[in-house]
């Protein structure tokens, strides 16, 4: 028994060395006819639909792409690996994509967590990865320089409703909820320090535990707090339910939320009560709505913003291999020298932490059952 | 902010009433479950879940207006509530009555998963809307304003529990149910049929379950999959600081339960309060096993 163990720890060990002598290998880039993306998510499980949007949208874009000549004859091959969501299965994932050479740039894992377990493992293969829905502002301020990211962080939407709020309609003595997460936690607290710089105050600064259903106690402090609006950093459910519950309890103010209340379900669930809400997300341009209209043809269906991020990635994968270079470093090269690159999300750039910029917002309000544009 | 007047006060002691009956509701018909049984019935929560849902679909046949909805709702879901106890004894504890109790407390573990993702299959995972055509509106009471529904909800609670309680002392069924729970087989030496009885103690207990389900379902105007589980662990821990098997201590500590949640919510932090709950919960199991309003003999009703 021992025998056979030390044997088979034996060819393990053999089968490693082989695989890290395959990823020096891989260091040169072999390139041939072809530039492969690895488009990396949860494939399997709650998340799945998220990870086939990843792949829906990069290979869209690939198609576009290898149909006007592909990168200097080169043709974009999408291959989709799935992290199912976890941070165990991430690393695992990443390091087999790093130690494929004729894998050339990898793009995805779906949350912020899988960014962070992802991000080293990409360095030390010398392998860019462009996230395209992690939220986390700081992922980019890492100093980790294989890492772009084309999706928006949600610093920028509570800013920007802050901004709104004190600045433009004067409301100034706002109440917060935040659900009690990373996420939570984050948004709000960059909604509560914007609001403070342009002089208004949080009269009430309420945490929720996730799946809460029953907000009594934070109401009722809502109710004798004096706000003249509420920010709540919460998604679609709970925020529906807090809105509705605070209106039947004689709650009048004005309701703000972040952009993760968009979805059918907050009407939904809502009803009523979550009429006039506003929240605020980027600006969804004319690229943006031809590739959302792309994908409705192709697929029946409302495109989410990830079908989106993935497109405009693969776009910048394939002009930076045409300006640095079909290799690993040769990408990450070209990814840093972008500058208002005509993508799917509009003029893309990234800043020096090679974060996409966007400075254009729009608001949305609740109108009859269903999300509108809105403004101030 | 946080300076405690007199209308915040009113407002979160009848809130947590409210909530409070709710969890009376779930923890008496637990505790008269396990009083005829001497097993924790673990899938009463997903009975509560199941009649929400199942009133949330009659909904759109009831259009009836205002307060007769709500009286109709009410009739429905302890209609619902005892047909599905009824069943679930049936299929799930009577073929268990003879094998060990740890078999029926894991048959009911399997039960509630089991129902749980019934639920989710037939009615999808998400949340969904309940909303009754009665919006009774607010209630000024004395210098605070405070929704009235909540009102409506601790009084139907507290009038369910009083008429349970005038069936156990006064009717002949209530002698046998309180018989079979302090003996059960010198009940059934004396005439008792306590095969009968324990199905009616599961009737009443998950009528009752199902009555909470659509209270709780209308004053947080959503019903979902696991919300079961939720009320189960709230019941639960009322049952067991109130005393297991003594069925005014459940109702009291249900209440209390309520009031206090409510308090450690605004006075401490929503991010504690549950913590804080269930090391009370520990706390009791460990120090005095009996419950708070428990006497050391557990055979009570």
């Amino acid at each position: 028994m021992n025998i056979v163990r030390s044997r088979l720890l034996a060819l393990v060990l053999a089968a490693a060395f082989i695989l890290v002598g395959c990823d020096i290998g891989g260091l040169a880039g072999a390139g041939g006819d072809q530039i492969k993306i690895a488009v990396v998510g949860p494939m399997s499980g709650d998340a799945a639909t998220y990870g086939q949007d990843f792949v829906r949208g990069a290979q869209m874009a690939a198609e576009k792409i290898n149909a006007a000549g592909g990168v200097d004859g080169k043709e974009i091959v999408i291959e989709q690996f799935d992290d199912r969501n976890d941070t165990t299965e991430t690393a695992n994932i990443a390091q087999r994509i790093g130690s494929d050479s004729s894998i050339l740039a990898s793009m995805g894992h779906f949350t912020s967590s899988t960014v962070y377990a992802a991000m080293p493992i990409y360095k030390a293969n010398r392998l860019p990865l462009v996230v395209i829905s992690a939220s986390d502002p700081k992922i980019t301020q890492q100093g980790n320089e294989w890492v772009f990211r084309v999706s928006p962080t949600n610093d920028l939407g509570a800013q920007a409703t802050a901004d709104l709020l004190v600045q433009q309609l004067g409301l100034t003595r706002i109440a917060t909820f935040y659900l009690n997460t990373d996420f939570g936690k984050s948004e709000h607290q960059y909604f509560v320090e914007r609001v403070q710089q342009n002089g208004g105050t949080i009269v009430l600064d309420e945490p929720y535990q996730p799946d809460t259903k029953d907000f009594t106690s934070g109401i009722i402090k809502l109710k004798n707090a004096g706000a003249e609006a509420v920010y709540l950093s919460s998604y679609y459910n709970d925020a529906a339910l807090l809105i509705k519950q605070a209106v039947a309890s004689g709650v009048q103010t004005r309701w703000f939320a972040s952009a993760a209340i968009i979805s059918n379900q907050f009407p939904e669930v809502g009803g009523e009560a979550v009429e006039g809400v506003i929240t605020a997300r980027v600006a969804q341009g004319e690229n943006w709505e031809a590739v959302a209209a792309e994908y409705r043809q192709k697929y029946g269906a409302e495109p989410t913003p990830f079908v989106i991020y993935a497109y405009a990635a693969t776009q910048a994968i394939a002009e930076a291999a045409r300006q640095g270079g079909a290799t690993r470093d040769g990408i990450r090269q070209g990814l840093e020298a972008i500058e208002n690159l005509d993508t799917a999300i509009g003029p893309l750039s990234f800043d020096q932490n090679r974060q996409a910029i966007y400075t254009e917002f729009e608001f949305l309000i609740v109108q009859d059952g269903q999300f509108k544009p809105w403004t101030p | 902010m946080d300076s405690v007047t007199i209308p915040v006060l009113v407002d979160q002691l009848v809130s947590g009433l409210a909530i409070g009956g709710v969890y009376a509701l779930v923890a008496l018909g637990f505790a008269l479950i396990f009083g005829v049984l001497r097993v924790a019935q673990f899938a009463h929560g997903e009975v509560y879940m199941l009649v929400a849902f199942l009133v949330l679909t009659a909904l759109p046949a009831l259009p009836l207006g205002g307060f007769s909805q709500f009286g109709l709702v009410l009739v429905l879901a302890l209609f619902l509530g005892a047909t599905i106890g009824l069943a679930v004894e049936r299929v799930v504890f009577r073929p268990l009555m003879a094998a060990p109790h740890l078999a029926a407390i894991i048959s009911a573990i399997g039960l509630s998963i089991a129902l749980q993702y019934l639920a989710a299959f037939l009615w999808g995972a998400e949340l969904h809307p309940f909303v009754l055509n009665w919006a009774p509106g607010n209630l000024a009471l004395g210098p605070a304003t405070i929704p009235a529904f909540k009102v409506v909800i601790f009084v139907t609670a507290l009038a369910l529990l009083a008429g349970l309680q005038l069936v156990l002392r006064r009717t002949q069924l209530g002698r046998a149910i309180r018989a079979t729970a302090s003996d059960p087989e010198t009940a059934r030496l004396m005439g008792i049929n306590t095969i009968r009885i324990i199905a009616a103690a599961f009737a009443v207990g998950s009528a009752f379950a199902g009555a909470a389900g659509v209270l709780v379902a209308a004053l947080y105007g959503v019903v979902y999959s696991s919300m079961g589980i939720a009320a189960l662990v709230k019941g639960y821990t009322a049952t067991v600081i109130g005393g297991v098997g003594n069925l005014v201590g459940a109702v009291i500590s249900g209440l209390l339960l309520g009031v206090f949640e409510v308090l450690l919510e605004s006075y401490v932090s929503p991010k504690w309060s549950d913590a804080i709950i269930f090391a009370l919960l520990i706390g009791v199991l460990v120090l005095r096993p009996q419950g708070l309003l428990g006497r050391a003999i557990p055979q009570r009703l």
